[in-house]
């Protein structure tokens, strides 16, 4: 078979979570026994948790320095038959394109499950209800699921893998929006996992017919379709899906990229899909958010770049207009939106809204600074959004309420606080030195040439974002102290854990993002050919 | 072939109506025993073990049984193990039910007996008065069970109800037995000279100009023929618009007779529709493809029944409160689904409806057996009996997760496998309606979703009422785990699943 | 204090003599006179012609014989107070002396027209800036906040709202299907046959 198995670092990856998750399962039986108290299941399940994410993290580390940027083909290859009565592979590999999101989801997974403890002891502030003390193994369990669902997306290169893995994400998520989360944590849970569902399930139908239009390739001297995302994309390119017969009427190959389309669109989340995303991020609990905003966010793009770009660049062009369109109103809209927020959560959630919006608009440029840069925005906005919620996260827990004018002269009590909120503010606006001005920036440089207007309004959109985070920082931190905060604790060791390596990464990648594009660049190039 | 050459193929149905005589006997010997509910579950189990033993020893190959009223064939045995299988299940669930009492559990278990043996005539009739005295006998056993419990009055309602619909259901099916055997002659449907035959050969008396006052009106006879026997069929598959007896029936039988009769029947009635369906009005093509014979477009009637029993279904189910009422409907959904796979018209279509009808048995089987193991600890069937089982029952809190999460569609797990063949049959056979209705298909799945997620949420989102554990007896968890194992692993691994059913028809995995 | 004066005197003429002595008298050129010719090369362009000697002299003389007169002038005058010349002069011209001695009332009608206008036009700018372009700038927000608002309100109530709106439809469908399961028997049966006749006539309408 074409790309025979080289490595199984990415099954390692992918699966140490699920080993972990069995393991806890097991604590959890050993409990229900009795013969385990449940302050030792509790820690059993976070050591657990902790371990399987860290060593996901390190083989991430090793996959970064053994990755071969110069070669633009799939790398660390596994491949085995699975359903071999329709050609259904275990094919997974990473490109440019999914190298750093494989990356990025192992990092942010690991500060998720370090902001899932319970602070060290000798803070008395949370209680039994708080949902580090919740179901702690159900917890644990439902995240290192969560991971696997993540990590396998990114790696799977079988369309029917990827779905698979896409919908396995969605179970527990659910579970650990609806369990753990904040006051209407049913109704979003319920609303995430219907609207979610509801995108995908359109996706699988075009899968179906991707598959049954594509190529057919020798298997054991005969020729089966296939599911290979590699073989589509090359068959995309050579006009393949052109000769597919017409679907209700219209051209097979716009008919299937809408429908990938609206089921990723939910996932970026793009205007008018996106109504989804504050009220899940806003009842999940910190780490989940962290997750979400991180990682999942990142997938309804990559899901473009990889079957939409990859399979169905004819169709792609035409839709050009439309996707740079709806970027620029995802950023100006979502931003509007941020500044009449009272809620400090919703208005991040918003802001992430606002964000994605910039990977569509530099996508949808095809030019190699505009794809770089929405690539580059999808590293850079992983690495901020997931510290904004940690900040949101330490302040609820303190306060038990996120409402912005409800604080006031915050910077005067918890300075350190207030440092790091205010770097992860300017990052998420812009601020040339960090990570964030650096994608925006190449995004438009990218599609300034091609989108003159478009890139206008969202360039004016970027003081409107300047704007609600400057006032929110004003509200909040700035002036009189308010009375009822006057002992409230600066953030502690495990706020500091996971708070400083995302503004140390932060900083670097401000200033040194050639690390990333260096990854990127040769994929997205090729990637990039036929629709230029 | 003859009577008595036939017989040495209808042990399995030997053995079962064996198997009913004894169960009566047993039932009065052991009238006074103390453990007499075990003696008669080991009894039954053991004419199971017979019953599967027949089966399993049943040569291959396809044989026309008793000059052409039965057919054995692979597809037969398919369903023959559908049947063991949900009788097995429904045998070890009865018991503990607190549902039947344990003075009638041998009138129980025998006349269940009896329902199997119909369910196999069913799977196997290839003559329509076959076909109609294995439903009836099916149905008529139906009545008696779910009325057994005769001092409950919503099963005397239930039971009511069903002998009048199906009655009237039965009357409407022989009706267009005898238009049929008007048209053609004969009520064979597959074989020399049936009607399947009559249809292909253009020379034959249907297509005669001057016969029947022409063709216009034969087309109509035949349409109103076949759309009555159809009626029949689609009763005992509970699909739009004949599944009306289908909320009330369930919710008023004893569940475990309600769980066996979500999947047996069913699965029988989809053996008729196939065999019917296919053999008579499709002629199969290269690629596994099939054409009609006549002018009429069956797929397409099948697609429009489809998609308005699956809307229906899922809708209506969105508003139920008693979990045995929503899991009817969640049933007329799943026939909705099943519906599609014939409306495919292909031998993939078909493959698929099989696969579907392995998998439905352990999700439908095993969501009733959560809900009786919580009615026999709290007495009540509503979601919110359901609320905190996730902390009071765990294994039944986490077996019904997988089970309706199976059913929503949910890949890892086996429903998905089922739905996944359907579309995919749809898909490839292309064309405008055939689009449409993968597209209505998958958004009920979606829609189906939030009433599952309901009685998750109940489970596990929200507290219970009352903190005591629900003591679910062993046995229960037991058939529980195994039955959530098979979606864990079906879900994966597919490999066994489309051999069986490409064996039971078609011969090799159609792509 | 004049000890100072005298050395600034003699550094003056120190210097004077040092940089600045004349041609005439050196018989070269005096050190600064073309000091900056480097660094302006057009000033090479200019066209100059040299004057005569004599008329150097006489621009010399009648420099410090202007001065020499003025010097000794108010010598005369002021020396040492004994002079009645200016008490005689200030009785004879009082006006013309008080405007002299006002230094021509330069710094007052600076003080009226210059000064006042300058404060007047800063005072005006000021205001404007403050309220007009600053006022614009807190329109913008408030527009901005305007918007904002608006924005929230249409993102909650009507984009959300169209997604709650279509879930409660499906609900609100299933109640009113629910309704058609009316548990009679009759409407079973008649709804079964109502269909079976529906079907027949479809597959004409569909053909």
């Amino acid at each position: 078979m074409d790309h025979p198995t080289t490595s199984s670092l990415l099954t390692w990856m992918t699966f140490t979570p699920v080993a972990g998750a069995f393991l806890i399962l097991l604590v959890i039986g050993v409990r229900s026994t009795g013969a385990l108290s449940k302050a030792a299941a509790d820690q059993a399940s976070r050591i657990i948790a902790l371990l399987a994410s860290a060593a996901v993290l390190v083989m991430a580390a090793y996959l970064w320095k053994a990755f071969d940027p110069s070669r633009s083909g799939v790398q660390f290859v596994q491949h085995a038959r699975w359903i071999p009565a329709y050609n259904i592979r275990y094919f997974v590999g990473v490109d440019g394109i999914s190298i750093t999101l494989v990356i990025l989801t192992a990092l942010i997974s690991f500060i998720a499950t370090i902001a899932s403890m319970p602070w060290w002891p000798g803070n008395a502030h949370l209680d039994d209800h708080h949902f580090t003390q919740r179901a702690v193994p159900g917890y644990m369990a439902m995240l290192l699921l969560l991971m696997t669902g993540m990590t396998g997306v990114f790696v799977s290169l079988d369309l029917f893998l990827f779905y698979v893995f896409w919908e396995v994400m969605l179970l527990p998520m659910y579970f650990l929006i609806g369990i753990w989360g904040g006051a209407r944590k049913e109704y979003a849970a319920i609303k995430f996992f219907l609207y979610t569902l509801a995108g995908s399930v359109l996706m699988l139908l075009a899968i179906i017919g991707l598959y049954f239009n594509g190529p057919k390739v020798p298997v054991d001297g005969q020729l089966m379709q296939t599911f290979d995302l590699l073989k589509m994309a090359e068959w995309g390119r050579a006009g393949g899906y052109a000769s597919a017969p017409a679907v209700m009427g219209l051209n097979f190959m716009r008919v299937a990229w809408v429908a990938l389309f609206i089921g990723f669109a939910v996932k970026i989340p793009m205007f008018p899909f996106h109504t989804w995303l504050p009220d899940a991020h806003v009842e999940a609990p910190t780490p989940i958010s962290v997750i979400l905003a991180g990682v999942l966010l990142k997938m309804g793009i990559y899901g473009i770049l990889r079957v939409n770009y990859g399979a169905l660049p004819q169709a792609t062009k035409w839709a050009a207009t439309a996707m740079a369109v709806f970027g620029t109103i995802n950023i100006v809209y979502a931003a509007f939106v941020c500044l009449a927020q009272k809620d400090l959560k919703r208005m991040i959630a918003y802001s992430s809204v606002s964000h994605m919006g910039f990977c569509l608009l530099g996508m949808s440029s095809f030019t190699q600074q505009g794809i770089d840069g929405a690539v580059l925005n999808l590293w850079t906005h992983g690495l901020i959004s997931p510290m904004l919620f940690l900040i949101v996260g330490v302040i609820y827990d303190r306060a038990h309420h996120r409402n912005i004018e409800g604080f006031g002269g915050l910077a005067q009590q918890v300075p350190e606080y207030a440092g790091l909120l205010g770097l992860a503010f300017f990052a998420s606006l812009g601020l040339p030195g960090l990570c964030g001005f650096v994608s925006e920036f190449t995004v438009f440089l990218g599609s300034l040439p091609v989108y003159m207007t478009l890139t206008i309004i969202s360039a004016t959109a970027v003081i409107i974002t300047a704007a609600y985070y400057l006032w929110a920082i004003q509200r909040m931190m700035l002036g009189p102290l308010n009375e009822k905060y006057r002992a409230m604790p600066d953030v502690n060791w495990r706020e500091r854990l996971t708070l400083y390596p995302l503004a140390l990464l932060i900083i670097v990648f401000g200033f040194y993002p050639a690390a990333i594009i260096n990854l990127i660049e040769r994929s997205l190039g090729t990637l990039l050919q036929p629709l230029q | 072939m003859g009577n008595l050459e036939s017989l040495r193929f209808f042990w399995p149905e030997s053995v079962l109506t064996l198997a009913t005589l004894s169960m009566f006997i047993q039932d009065l010997v052991t009238r006074r025993s103390a453990r007499r509910v075990q003696v008669l579950t080991a009894g039954a189990l053991f004419w199971l073990a017979l019953a599967a033993l027949a089966t399993w020893k049943m040569p291959g190959g396809t044989v026309p049984l008793f000059g052409g009223l039965l057919l054995h064939d692979p597809m037969r045995m398919f369903f023959a193990w559908i049947f063991l299988g949900a009788t097995l299940l429904t045998i070890l669930i009865v018991p503990s039910s607190k549902q039947i009492s344990a003075n009638r559990l041998g009138e129980f278990l025998a006349l269940l007996f009896a329902l199997v043996l119909g369910l196999y005539l069913m799977a196997s009739a290839t003559d329509l008065l076959t076909i109609y005295l294995a439903i009836e006998t099916v149905s008529l056993v139906s009545y008696v069970l779910t009325g057994f419990r005769r001092a409950d009055r919503k099963a005397n309602e239930a039971a009511l109800k069903y002998v009048i619909y199906g009655g009237v259901a039965s009357g409407v099916m022989l009706y267009g037995v005898s238009l049929l055997y008007g048209l053609f002659g004969t009520t064979r449907v597959i074989g020399a000279g049936g009607i399947g035959a009559q249809l292909a050969d253009v020379t034959s008396r249907l297509f005669l100009a001057h016969a029947f006052g022409g063709q216009p009106a034969a087309q109509l006879a035949l349409v109103v023929a076949v759309v009555f026997v159809l009626a029949g069929v689609g009763y005992k598959i509970a699909s739009v618009p004949f599944h009306m007896w289908c909320p009330d029936v369930y919710e008023g039988a004893p569940t475990p007779f309600t769980a066996f009769l979500s999947v047996g029947p069913k699965a029988a009635g989809f053996a008729v529709a196939i065999r019917f369906f296919f053999a008579v009005f499709e002629k199969q093509l290269p690629g596994g493809v099939y054409a009609h014979v006549t002018e009429v477009p069956w797929p397409a009637i099948i697609g429009i029944i489809s998609a308005i029993t699956m809307t229906l279904g899922n809708v209506t189910a969105l508003v139920q409160d008693n979990l045995k009422r929503m899991l009817a409907y969640s049933s007329i959904a799943h026939a909705g689904y099943l519906l599609m796979g014939l409306g495919a018209a292909s031998t993939a279509g078909v493959q698929s409806i099989l696969v579907y009808l392995v998998i439905y048995v352990f999700m439908n089987v095993g969501a009733f057996l959560v809900v009786i193991a919580v009615s026999r600890a709290t007495g009540g069937e509503t979601v919110s009996d359901f609320r905190g089982l996730g902390s009071r029952a765990p294994i039944a809190a986490l077996a019904l997760t997988v089970f309706l999460f199976s059913l929503t569609g949910l890949p890892p797990l086996a429903g998905f496998t089922g739905k996944y063949l359907v579309f995919a049959a749809l898909v490839q056979q292309g064309g405008f309606w055939n689009v449409v209705l993968a597209v209505i298909g998958v958004l009920n799945s979606a829609v189906s979703l939030f009433y599952y997620a309901r009685i998750i949420k109940a489970m596990y989102l929200e507290d219970a009422p009352a903190a005591e554990p629900i003591q679910v007896p062993a046995l229960y968890t037991g058939v529980l785990v195994a039955l959530s194992i098979p979606l864990l692993v079906f879900g994966l691994y597919w490999g066994p699943l489309i051999r069986w059913a490409a064996i039971a028809f078609g011969g090799t995995p159609a792509v | 204090m004049t000890w100072v004066l005298i050395a600034l005197a003699a550094a003056a003429v120190v210097s004077g003599v040092l940089f600045g002595l004349p041609k005439l008298w050196s018989g070269h050129e005096p050190l600064l006179e073309s000091f900056l010719a480097p660094s302006l090369p057009a000033a090479e362009k200019v066209p100059f012609r040299e004057a005569s000697h004599s008329t150097e002299l006489l621009f010399q003389l009648i420099g410090v014989g202007i001065a020499v007169v003025g010097w000794a002038g108010a010598r005369a005058l002021y020396l040492d107070a004994k002079s009645t010349v200016p008490e005689r002069l200030k009785a004879t011209f009082p006006r013309a002396w008080a405007v002299v001695f006002n230094k021509y009332y330069v710094d007052e009608l600076y003080q009226a027209t210059v000064v006042r206008f300058s404060l007047w036009w800063s005072r005006a700018l000021y205001w404007f800036d403050q309220n007009v372009i600053d006022g614009l700038v807190n329109g913008v927000a408030t527009v901005g906040r305007t918007i904002a608002y608006i924005d929230a309100a249409f993102d909650q109530k009507i984009v959300d709202g169209a997604v709650n709106l279509l879930a409660d439809s499906f609900l609100h469908g299933g109640a009113r299907l629910r309704r058609l399961q009316t548990g009679r028997i009759q409407a079973y049966l008649f709804g079964a046959l109502a269909g079976a006749v529906a079907f027949v006539i479809i597959q004409y309408v569909i053909r």
